[in-house]
């Protein structure tokens, strides 16, 4: 509770410093959202020509698109920016000065630094969000909502655990953690599409392996009333929060890994 | 009564080895071999509540390995550390409320925002309260001159400035013991003067225990009591910096201005000086403190009635600490 | 010229030093490529073959031109932009200016050694590992000689663009939004991803004024024999025209850079 709080005054703090740069700020922001406008794009050319994916319209492709960008940006705003900084913190042995204070590392380190780009994320998938649902054929109940918001939820788990392992390699491996997280961004290149387009081999990878599929597919499975033709379990579109929170517990361990590697070598 | 603890304390690394040239960097790709390091090799000592330690030694002596396990960071591969009572790689957290550390080229503060906004983040950090908040800001403030400076975030600061606000805000939560690893390192010496005096400041109002390491003896000379000398891991001396120089630092240089030529040195050479150098009215005299005092031979000069001036060079401490490297005299202690 | 050359090792070896990296990079191309192919595989066995303006386009064909594109993007992927940027904001360019060398060559041969180094450890990887898992047609001699020349050509155009947004460091702030912004105009307009064949029509002729298609879409529709020997040439000619006008542009930059440079002392 306290680092929360601690967490809250430092983004009021933050962001009050980075608006005295509005220009910056807003540049900073518009950024992700032309960049992600183009990859909307893209699948709407691809759409366009062949009109539907093995049975996805570009309403629904987009209504997935959308969780995976929207629980990115969350996770980003938390996640990204300390987590790549720890490569050179490590590197230079700037880390040191985590562990002389009476705080947890690892929320000091989510504590220290913030990234607004992200903000670009979330405001861009809000607004295809919103124009997906005027297309898309969903009855909304308040049930629904929660449970978007708890899809949601377990979604920026996933991806935040993701950043977290990725980062974590730089305990063990100098100047992995910027190759890591290409390999996570080109595997998140997997889920801009359904993943019941690819081979058995991929789908077990995405789903057991890698578990991307967790963040849109299968709650998009519920939200589109999608047919059970796959081979795995109706159940896991039920799954993403309970796979949200287990994987960032497993991601958080292998921070703790990491730290302890870091203290007994000191790099 | 001992506050830090040390007995026996040893830390090995492993590293991987890389071979020179391009086969040799395609090579390490695929091999596994690693070298063991003895960074810190069966160290013993205490300190006490209220002293200054200087903690010296050339560079990879092993020094900042001790500061990062007395700190918490690293854990020793074996032996005792103990911090009032506490071992600190397992109380970490604990122990982190009696340190306050400062690494000379690193910052604990924020980056993005003002050092200002940093230290009210401190004071949530460490809980501290806010009356005794308020009245260490003022102090600090003060004796470091950090308001001119209070509103600019680190990223903008000079390494002086920051250097002074990292000083700050590791004392806000008046801790009991105080880690500087190279506080003074690359900074103009008005700023070292300030830091100097501010350490020692701290140190008599509190009875903070300071723990320093640097290469600049200078910071030693002011500050430091007594000093612990460690080399490629071992001890090599713990005790008085006097002592040390008594030591190893026994040959001084006098230097002589006489208005006219002294021919003949050879009473001096009996009297017990090891050279002469002899440039026009300028004589360098090295001699052995032990044998012969400065004022013996400036008597000496006096009784020719030629000096115009004189002045003795006194033992620098970065001579000592060199001649010890050459000669180490682990035996003596 | 083997002064230069020393650059290029340089960054060679010191790459090599972290393993780790070096197997992350290969699994990162590889993993890509399978995205791709597996997105095209996806679509082409729903409907067959795929009639274009282009002429017919099979999935052996997207399968090549995934491999292909994934290729291209290894070799010409640098860090000119932000090594600009990163040298102009610190003055470490002032120190580069003092040396006897040409900076911009220097810049070419670092990366060069950066491409080397690709090319041994995710290019080859890449290629034989798309090979073995999904097959790639080969053309005719003559079309692999005029895909290499006009892949050459692409990669140059693609250094000098590198070099005139990182140039412009000189007069802005930061310049990594500028990276970004080439990576996204190549993502839609040069073929990266989706060949022009398949483009609404308003798409082809806005890229028909760019150059980033030169980069892409025109070497690989050369190595899949999508184009006549006519066509061809008619590449050719837009390839080196785009690359003297970006040449003449960048000479202008970089004297004027240069100039503000000294006046105002970095």
């Amino acid at each position: 509770m306290k680092s929360l709080t601690l967490y809250l005054k430092f983004i009021s703090i933050y962001l009050k410093c980075r608006l005295e740069y509005r220009v910056a700020f807003i540049l900073d922001i518009l950024m992700p959202i032309f960049s992600y406008s183009i990859n909307y794009l893209t699948i709407w050319i691809i759409l366009n020509r062949f009109s539907s994916i093995r049975g996805w319209d570009f309403n629904q492709i987009m209504f997935l698109y959308t969780i995976n960008l929207f629980s990115y940006g969350l996770a980003g705003i938390i996640f990204y920016t300390p987590m790549r900084s720890l490569d050179s913190l490590v590197k230079k042995g700037d880390f040191d000065m985590f562990l002389t204070k009476p705080m947890n590392p690892f929320l000091h380190l989510i504590n220290r630094q913030f990234e607004h780009i992200f903000i670009g994320h979330l405001i861009l998938s809000s607004i295809v969000f919103l124009i997906c649902l005027g297309n898309l054929n969903i009855t909304w109940s308040v049930l629904k909502v929660i449970w978007l918001i708890f899809v949601l939820f377990g979604a920026t788990l996933i991806q935040g655990a993701f950043m977290i392992i990725t980062g974590s390699l730089s305990f063990f491996y100098t100047n992995s953690t910027s190759v890591a997280s290409s390999i996570l961004n080109s595997l998140r290149g997997f889920i801009d599409y359904p993943i019941s387009i690819y081979n058995k081999g991929l789908k077990i990878l995405l789903t057991f392996i890698l578990p991307y599929g967790f963040i849109s597919f299968y709650p998009s499975k519920y939200f589109l009333n999608k047919s059970n033709d796959e081979i795995f379990h109706y159940l896991f579109q039920y799954a993403t929060p309970i796979v949200g929170i287990l994987l960032f517990i497993l991601s958080y361990k292998v921070w703790l890994l990491g730290v302890n590697n870091y203290k007994s070598t000191g790099s | 009564m001992s506050i830090i603890k040390v007995k026996n304390l040893n830390k090995e690394f492993h590293i991987r080895k890389r071979e020179d040239g391009l086969l040799g960097a395609f090579k390490g790709v695929f091999s596994n071999e690693k070298i063991i390091k003895k960074a810190v090799n069966d160290i013993s000592f205490e300190i006490n509540k209220g002293e200054i330690i200087g903690y010296l030694g050339p560079n990879g002596a092993g020094k900042s390995t001790t500061i990062k396990m007395l700190s918490g960071i690293l854990v020793p591969s074996s032996g005792l550390v103990k911090i009032k009572g506490l071992i600190p790689y397992e109380n970490r957290i604990e122990n982190a409320r009696n340190i306050g550390v400062v690494f000379g080229q690193r910052t604990q503060l924020w980056w993005d925002i003002p050092i200002s906004e940093s230290f009210s983040l401190m004071k949530h950090m460490y809980k501290i309260p806010t009356i005794k908040y308020k009245r260490n800001m003022e102090m600090f403030s003060d004796i470091l001159g950090i308001s001119e400076f209070y509103n600019v975030p680190v990223r903008q600061l000079s390494l002086g400035q920051r250097m002074r606000a990292d000083l700050c805000a590791s004392l806000l939560h008046n801790p009991e013991i105080l880690f500087l690893d190279e506080p003074t390192i690359g900074l103009d010496v008005v700023v070292k003067e300030k830091i100097r005096n501010f350490i020692k400041e701290i140190n008599k109002s509190r009875k903070t225990t300071v723990i320093l390491t640097t290469h600049d003896m200078e910071d030693i000379e002011k500050l430091a009591s007594r000093v612990i000398v460690i080399d490629q891991g071992s001890l090599m001396y713990d005790g008085k910096l006097d002592m040390l120089k008594n030591i190893y630092g026994t040959e001084e240089v006098i230097e002589v201005e006489i208005k006219s030529n002294i021919k003949n040195f050879d009473e001096l050479y009996k009297m017990g000086v090891n050279e002469i150098n002899h440039k026009k009215n300028k004589i360098l005299i090295k001699y052995n403190k032990e044998y012969i005092n400065s004022a013996t031979i400036i008597g000496w000069f006096m009784k020719q009635g030629k000096v115009n001036d004189f002045l003795v060079h006194g033992i620098n401490i970065d001579e000592v600490i060199r001649k010890m490297y050459e000669k180490p005299m682990k035996n003596f202690m | 010229m083997i002064y230069y050359l020393q650059f290029a090792k340089n960054v060679f070896q010191s790459k090599l030093a972290y393993r780790m990296n070096v197997f992350l990079s290969i699994l990162h191309r590889i993993a890509s490529l399978f995205v791709e192919v597996s997105i095209w595989s996806a679509i082409i066995s729903q409907t067959g073959k795929i009639s274009t303006v282009m002429g017919m386009i099979g999935l052996k064909e997207m399968v090549t031109y995934a491999i292909l594109s994934t290729g291209i993007s290894i070799i010409i992927s640098s860090n000119t932009i932000l090594e600009f940027e990163n040298k102009i904001r610190t003055g470490q360019i002032a120190m580069d200016l003092i040396k006897p060398m040409k900076f911009k060559l220097y810049l070419f041969f670092e990366n060069l050694g950066n491409n080397l180094f690709k090319i041994t450890f995710e290019l080859i990887p890449v290629v034989i590992v798309g090979i073995l898992c999904f097959g790639i047609d080969i053309p005719s001699k003559e079309n692999a000689f005029f895909f290499f020349l006009t892949l050459i050509n692409g990669m140059i155009i693609y250094f000098i663009l590198t070099c005139i947004l990182g140039q412009l460091s000189f007069w802005l702030l930061t310049v990594w939004h500028l990276d970004k912004l080439l990576n996204d105009m190549l993502k839609i307009f040069s073929g990266r991803f989706i060949p022009l064949w398949f483009f609404p029509k308003i798409f082809i002729t806005i890229s028909a004024f760019l150059p980033f298609r030169l980069i892409y879409f025109s070497p690989m529709s050369i190595y899949l024999e999508k184009v006549s020997s006519i066509e061809v040439g008619n590449i050719l000619i837009q390839q080196i025209g785009w690359i003297l006008i970006l040449f003449i542009i960048d000479m202008i930059l970089w004297k004027k850079g240069i100039k503000k440079l000294v006046v105002q002392g970095g």
